[in-house]
């Protein structure tokens, strides 16, 4: 949207607010009043907070996660296993698979799933650098972590046909039950998912 | 026993999409109420008491709150989510396609019994694995009959005169095939040609509209599905007035799976 300079800077804040996800228009004008009457110097942080992500971070040229030196840490990391990529959907699933400490390869973000009903194909994710970075690589296992819903699923299945004839393992983490909850309240496709990749005790 | 806020009704799962932090907009083709979209509130937490149940493509019964702008999803429990079809990648595809073609031809709020009956037999018949390019023509020729947009392929839309078995000149806009002298009179820039294979189907289709296709009546036409295919994909393409999006990964799946 263009600004003329006669538009009020508050409206224009507001305009602003709006445009973010979940935010709606009276969200939009209860920020901007809180903003009004922030301390300047809290605000001043905010707006460079804001301006440093936009000018700092950019994706990593191997694996395509959020990143402010390219390649990301994570990539040059020397003490990782190089030898395993994990596949995932977007940078927050990074995030949350980082979190665990479990996991010591590398990624792949695809910035999305297969979606076809929205008209999103494989083109317009990252797979074609994810076959790429297999061949110039010795990967020797892929661990295809897109979400268990039909489009994760439908997606993980397009990269398994793709990287299937270079003989590269291909793994997905298990489904089943939630930690904590119980199994009475499990819905059936999670259960017998559950049942069918069921472990030695 | 059911208050006028809650109704409750079978379902087919068409799409999803995200909204906030852990709902999804939900797209349903419901057996009562035609086409609605309700809210499922924490469906992307693991965890949340709807667990699989909203998948695209189950067939569930539901039970939904009317509320102020959109309708909350309440409840929803599977009665059939078709496990063989979601092991296929070109099974997931092509009903994704049906989907696609229910969200467009079905009308919001508006029941319409026969559609949502030709998409559950639809659905099972790709479960099932065999002949599922042939189901997805018949899916999509019924579907124009129970929408109103069936064209006629058996005589002459305009003189009603009985057609040679021979490729014809098929107008939209007249509503069918038209015989060679019609072609002349009544023909429009919007015609195309409709080979004889193509009309065999199609006429194949429009004698067993009121009957039940078995298993193996798919047999004899399965290999030459060709033109029927493309004239449908043409077709659907002029009543939706734009191309469908799921078109594009279906034929890729399908290309990469006889390649």
């Amino acid at each position: 949207m263009e600004y003329s300079s006669g538009t009020p800077p508050v409206q224009r804040l507001i305009d602003e607010f709006s445009r973010l996800p979940g935010v709606g228009p009276k969200s939009a004008q209860r920020l901007t009043y809180h903003l009004i009457r922030m301390p300047a110097e809290q605000a001043e942080n905010l707006a460079s907070a804001i301006l440093s992500v936009k000018t700092r971070i950019t994706l990593c040229s191997k694996c395509f996660h959020i990143t402010e030196n390219d390649p990301c840490n994570i990539c040059s990391d020397t003490t990782r296993d190089q030898s395993k990529i994990c596949v995932v959907e977007q940078p927050l699933d990074v995030m949350a698979l980082e979190k665990t400490s479990t996991y010591d390869g590398l990624y792949h973000v695809l910035h999305g799933v297969i979606s076809p009903i929205n008209g999103i194909g494989p083109d317009d994710l990252k797979v074609k650098p994810l076959l790429q970075r297999l061949m110039d690589n010795d990967v020797t296992e892929i661990i295809m972590a897109t979400n268990p819903n039909l489009e994760g699923e439908a997606t993980s299945m397009f990269i398994h046909k793709l990287i299937e004839p270079s003989g590269i393992k291909i793994t997905k983490p298990a489904r089943g039950l939630p930690v904590g909850g119980d199994l009475e309240y499990a819905d059936e496709a999670t259960l017998s998912r559950a049942i069918e990749g069921r472990q030695n005790f | 026993m059911t208050s006028n806020r809650v109704y409750k009704t079978k379902a087919i799962v068409l799409k999803q999409m995200p909204i906030g932090e852990t709902n999804r907009i939900i797209t349903f083709y419901t057996r009562s109420f035609g086409k609605v979209a309700a809210v499922a509130r924490g469906v992307r937490r693991p965890g949340s008491k709807f667990g699989g149940s909203l998948e695209i493509l189950n067939h569930v019964q539901t039970s939904i709150a009317r509320g102020r702008s959109l309708d909350n999803v309440n409840e929803c429990v599977v009665i059939e989510s078709y496990k063989n079809l979601r092991k296929n990648l070109t099974a997931i595809a092509e009903g994704i396609y049906i989907a696609e073609l229910v969200d467009t031809f079905g009308e919001d709020r508006s029941p319409n019994f026969s559609l949502f009956d030709i998409l559950l037999e639809t659905l099972s018949n790709l479960d099932q694995s065999e002949h599922r390019e042939f189901w997805i023509l018949w899916f999509e020729f019924r579907l124009l009959h129970v929408s109103g947009f069936l064209p006629e392929f058996v005589s002459c839309v305009e003189c009603h005169s009985g057609l040679d078995r021979t490729d014809h000149t098929f107008d939209p806009g007249a509503g069918g095939v038209l015989c060679p002298e019609c072609v002349n009179n009544y023909g429009t820039d919007q015609s195309w040609n409709v080979s004889v294979s193509a009309l065999t189907v199609l006429r194949f289709f429009q004698r067993s509209l009121n009957s039940k296709l078995q298993s193996g009546s798919a047999g004899p036409y399965v290999d030459d599905l060709a033109d029927v295919k493309a004239f449908l994909r043409i077709y659907m393409r002029y009543i939706a007035e734009r191309d469908l999006k799921s078109t594009g990964f279906l034929d890729l799946v399908r290309f990469k799976e006889t390649h």
